[in-house]
């Protein structure tokens, strides 16, 4: 059932498996340029162009980098180039900006109102009266969906919500719109064409009729955490998701039954648990258009997301309305759907960018490079930039040697990367559980790639060879040469592990203390689901 | 031992890595010279003949220039091809009324007899040597009868497998090499053969061990020790020893013929002793070829007769022999490079040098070598004096992410130093940066912290530990990293992987428990409740 997606293969998990939150919007732009044979250097923040560029966030290295052809570089920041003016920028991080700018351009917008800091609870109160309700409410400078709340039907609720918003959450400067109805659209337009288009569906579960709310949700984290994108968002268990779930009268311990969809939120970001789902082929031609004008309105703005709220039935915003405008959107929910195709967004970018590489594709899924040991002397700051070895040009020739006898010594294997990298070969070097090694060549010059068969036989002192079987080798092939048995590959290898084992002990405690407190307090679980009422009952007073 | 008087550059000596040594001296020194000056330093892969290696680039606001080893932009490929070429050398050498050995060149369709009979018109002593051959490869020198040619002939033609080689005089004098930078000469030194010097108690081999001992504190000569290969047998044979006998007390024994400083060689400076006539030899070699604005010079002087020939002009001499002879004032070959390229750099404030700070050497070449990387930049060298200081912190700040916590406030910071877990529990810092920098990092330490952690105290000290390479480097533990290798750590980790699948099963039971209480009548019971009360 969870088959109906399909991934871009050249992005495959196996490519970016390497590259989490930011870094996999960086990391899928630059992969495309560098596998068209630009040249892909990684920068420190302030580096060349970057001391002008609006970036936020950037001390950790592996979000600014640039791509350079002979004749011309551009600078990107995660997904955004520098074609994307500062001023485009600008607008697409102040929401109240965005909206002037769109409804000049007669984009339909929900109509509202910011209000600053000075203003009173009441004043927004009377303007909310006057609008007509649904409204939405939302903090003027938030993300991530911090503070939104949104379908509010009553001046009771709304002033409720201010107090929380203003108050509890400290968002003293907050926007009250109209309350749109639909589904949330997260649209990616490129110049002027749409290049990519999900629904995003707030967080959700499916009964099994056997699982507690709480049993399914760790069930779809373990789900999410094998999609690139959605690993690092999983669904949290929280006060507010007891309490989205309490108004249907559901505890995290219901058991849902067979067939039953919950949805566990009200907020549809992928980085609150959503799903995203791939409709670009069946998003209505209207719609799409919306977004294109959406991004012309902005002057400097050639590629960005628009968020657009549609609703079928609603005629009277036929082209859906648009929320927000981003220009450094995250891509992972159009390229790791949870349902539909993938998108391949990076392409469309480095196709404006670069338009005269369009046509190179070869060797696309069959080559990558390995993000962090290039991002390490950034790290630490004992590099400034690090320019990517490029991938090899032309039909690659990959052989796999087994390799017997006292084989692992590792200054034999350093040997070999001498050799490999004199030669301008990749692959690596891997220790096997018997003693034997495995060494993986590639490159494109096959007289070099045979001659390397003679490389393992040249260190005698190191090493005695018995035995070179050979085999063919047709797996993705990272650049570089690495010794995979070395030191820190272990010690790396020996971390995950650990952590692993952590996060299923912890795992394993809470689900004790879980089963206790079942055993030993009947009563308490009784009385449960009426506390849960009598706390709702309260609330909507 | 007067054989030990050495003076070394002060910037130079305390600034070498572990990991840059003898051929790796040249590209280090002279790009962290470039580096200190303030100009943009990068590193990079590059093709050199048929392989790959690393170069470096120096630059400033107006131009990048290429560097190998220690030869810069200016050397021109047509000199560097006459160069690698003995016979075209010697042509453009003599054209220029530079002396050479008299000799001649030989290919593999010459038949051994030919050869011979040249030889006995040239006149013994002659030397063989193979043409295209690297650091002395094949030479055979001081050949003195016919027998002895024949056998060296075959040697290097056959069983060596030169084919092309050259036949020359040999000229008796003192070999030297002068390094010279547009048209001055800058350096110059003279290699002793490998040798031993008794003190009446060792063996032979005993004092080969404490000479290649000695080599080892040698930035230049460390990795290259003297191997007891046939060559040497055959010197300690002659003089009539074998490897357990005593050498008198400073009895002075030759290993080897030849002086390369890779096989046991000992570099001593001699530029203080170079007569007018051997500078002008060296330069006006270096004339002779066009495009030869840099060279290693190599020449032959006879001081009694006060005249020398030139052997060979070498365009990507290492320098490292230069840098740390053996004996003598090591010459800054790095100054006179970068003068030369970037002389609006020449009255750059040495000072700066006392901060003696080197960029991480082995942290760039390594992700080169791995072939990962094409290119790296280094971060620009700090232009100030540099304060340090060492804090220690104490509390729960061990394994609660405190010491990557400590390297993001250093960086913001833009400090450089390190930071390292101690045993007794709490984490030592070194800094070092601008006083006001260091400031706004001490009171970050004081008033912040990450979540997991809690700081009791934090102890401010003066740090007087030479700053070392640039950026902000977490230090794990050495018992951390010399775990012991492979089949060990391969048994952890199945052991460990075993565990993991044991807890999940553990897990899945307890779950399995859960769900039936769930779906006990009690449950069911209190849903109904819900149900209703949702109504």
């Amino acid at each position: 059932m969870e088959e109906d997606k399909q991934w871009l293969p050249h992005l495959s998990s196996k490519f970016v498996s390497d590259a989490h939150g930011h870094l996999l919007d960086a990391y899928a732009v630059a992969l495309e340029g560098w596998r068209r044979g630009l040249k892909l250097r990684w920068h420190v923040k302030d580096s060349e162009k970057f001391k002008e560029m609006t970036t936020w966030f950037v001390d950790k290295p592996g979000q600014l980098f640039s791509l350079s052809s002979a004749d011309k570089t551009h600078y990107f920041f995660r997904t955004r180039g520098d074609l994307v003016t500062n001023e485009a920028v600008a607008i697409g991080r102040d929401k109240e900006k965005t909206k002037e700018v769109l409804s000049k351009a007669g984009i339909p917008i929900p109509e509202g109102k910011q209000f600053t800091e000075d203003v009173a609870d009441e004043e927004i109160i009377n303007y909310a009266n006057a609008l007509g309700y649904p409204v939405v409410v939302k903090p003027t400078d938030g993300s991530f969906g911090r503070g939104v709340i949104a379908n509010i039907t009553s001046s009771g609720e709304l002033a409720f919500s201010l107090e929380y918003v203003r108050s509890d959450l400290g968002f003293k400067d907050v926007i009250v719109e109209r309350f749109v109805s639909g589904d949330d659209y997260r649209i990616y337009v490129v110049d002027d064409a749409v290049v990519g288009a999900i629904k995003r569906i707030p967080a959700n579960i499916t009964g099994d009729g056997m699982n507690s709310i709480k049993a399914l949700i760790e069930l779809k984290n373990e789900e999410r955490s094998l999609n690139p994108r959605l690993v690092s968002c999983p669904i949290e268990i929280n006060q507010e998701l007891a309490d989205f779930i309490g108004r249907k009268g559901y505890t995290v311990d219901t058991v849902l039954e067979q067939g039953e969809q919950l949805i566990l939120s009200s907020k549809s970001n992928i980085s609150l648990g959503g799903d995203p789902v791939d409709v670009l082929d069946e998003l209505p031609e209207q719609v799409k258009t919306n977004a294109v004008n959406a991004i012309k309105a902005v002057p400097g703005l050639i590629h960005a997301a628009v968020d657009i709220m549609y609703d079928e039935n609603d005629s009277s915003n036929p082209a859906g309305v648009v929320l927000e405008i981003n220009p450094t959107a995250q891509l992972g929910g159009i390229l790791y759907p949870v349902k539909g195709e993938s998108r391949d967004v990076p392409a469309a970018i480095i196709d404006y960018y670069f338009p005269e590489t369009k046509d190179i594709i070869e060797n696309k899924g069959k080559v990558y490079f390995d993000l962090h040991d290039v991002l390490d002397p950034l790290n630490s700051r004992q590099a400034f930039i690090t320019t990517v070895t490029p991938p090899p040009k032309g039909k690659i020739i990959a052989k796999k040697y087994i390799v017997s006898g006292e084989v692992q010594d590792i200054g034999y294997h350093r040997g070999l990367r001498k050799q490999a990298f004199e030669r301008y070969l990749h692959g690596f070097v891997s220790n096997l559980e018997d003693g034997d090694i495995e060494v993986v060549v590639a490159g494109t010059d096959e007289e070099m790639v045979n001659d390397f068969r003679n490389a393992l036989l040249e260190d005698p002192e190191r090493s005695h060879v018995l035995d070179i079987q050979e085999e063919v080798y047709d797996e993705p092939i990272k650049v570089g040469f690495d010794i995979k048995a070395d030191l820190k590959t272990q010690l790396e290898e020996m971390k995950i592990i650990l952590q692993e084992m952590e996060v299923t002990e912890l795992a394993l405690k809470k689900a004790e203390v879980q089963n206790r407190k079942f055993e030993q307090s009947l009563s308490w679980r009784i009385s449960k689901p009426i506390r849960v009422a009598g706390a709702l009952l309260k609330k909507i007073r | 031992m007067s054989r030990l008087e050495k003076e070394w550059l002060p910037h130079l000596e305390d600034s070498i890595p572990d990991e840059v040594n003898g051929d790796k001296l040249s590209m280090y020194s002279i790009a962290l010279e470039g580096w200190r000056r303030g100009l943009t330093t990068k590193f990079y892969n590059t093709k050199y003949g048929k392989k790959y290696e690393i170069n470096y680039s120096l630059s400033n606001k107006e131009k990048e220039l290429k560097f190998a080893v220690s030869k810069g932009p200016n050397v021109s490929k047509e000199a560097m091809k006459i160069c690698k070429n003995k016979v075209l050398t010697k042509e453009y050498l003599s054209e220029a009324n530079v002396s050479v050995p008299k000799g001649r060149n030989f290919n593999k369709n010459h038949p051994n007899e030919e050869i011979i009979e040249y030889a006995k018109t040239l006149g013994f002593p002659v030397v063989i040597k193979p043409v295209g051959a690297n650091l002395g490869k094949g030479v055979i020198p001081n050949i003195n009868n016919i027998k002895e040619f024949k056998t060296s002939l075959i040697q290097v033609r056959d069983v060596l497998g030169y084919r092309d080689i050259i036949v020359e005089q040999h000229i008796f004098g003192e070999e030297y090499r002068v390094y010279v930078v547009n048209d001055m000469v800058i350096g110059a030194i003279n290699r002793l053969p490998a040798n031993v010097i008794g003190d009446g108690k060792s063996t032979i081999n005993q004092l080969i061990r404490k000479k290649n001992y000695e080599r080892k504190q040698n930035p230049n000569l460390r990795g290259r020790s003297i191997k007891i290969d046939t060559e040497v047998k055959k010197n300690i044979k002659q003089a009539n020893y074998t490897l357990d006998s005593i050498l008198k007390k400073d009895e002075l024994l030759y290993l080897r013929q030849n002086s390369n400083v890779s096989t046991g060689g000992e570099p001593i400076d001699v530029t203080g002793l170079l007569t007018e006539e051997m500078k002008e030899l060296a330069v006006n070699a270096c004339r002779a070829v066009p495009g030869l604005s840099q060279a290693g010079v190599d020449i032959l002087f006879d001081i009694n007769r006060n005249h020398g020939v030139v052997i060979e002009l070498n365009t990507r001499p290492g320098i490292g022999s230069h840098l740390f002879p053996v004996k003598g004032q090591a010459r800054d070959i790095p100054k006179a490079v970068i003068d030369y390229y970037f002389p609006e750099t020449i009255d750059y404030d040495r000072k700066t040098h006392k901060n003696k700070i080197f960029y991480d050497y082995k942290a760039i070449t390594e992700l080169l070598s791995s072939g990962i990387a094409q290119e790296v930049v280094l971060p620009d060298c700090p232009q100030y004096d540099m304060v340090k200081k060492r804090y220690t912190v104490s509390g729960q700040v061990q394994k609660v992410g405190y010491r990557r916590w400590v390297q993001r406030m250093a960086l913001n910071n833009r400090l450089i130093g390190t930071v390292e877990n101690l045993d007794d529990g709490t984490v030592l810092i070194h800094v070092a940066g601008k006083e006001s920098d260091i400031d706004n990092f001490h009171s970050t330490l004081n008033i912040d912290k990450p979540k997991r952690a809690k700081v009791d105290k934090v102890v401010e000290e003066a740090d007087n530990r030479p700053i070392s390479a640039i950026g902000f480097e977490i230090i794990t533990k050495k018992k951390e990293a010399s775990v012991s290798l492979k089949k060990t750590d391969r048994k952890a980790i199945t052991k460990y992987e075993n565990e993991i699948q044991e807890l999940k099963k553990q897990r899945r039971e307890i779950e399995k428990k859960h769900n039936n209480i769930l779906q006990s009548n009690w449950w069911k019971y209190t849903t109904k409740v819900k149900q209703l009360i949702k109504k």
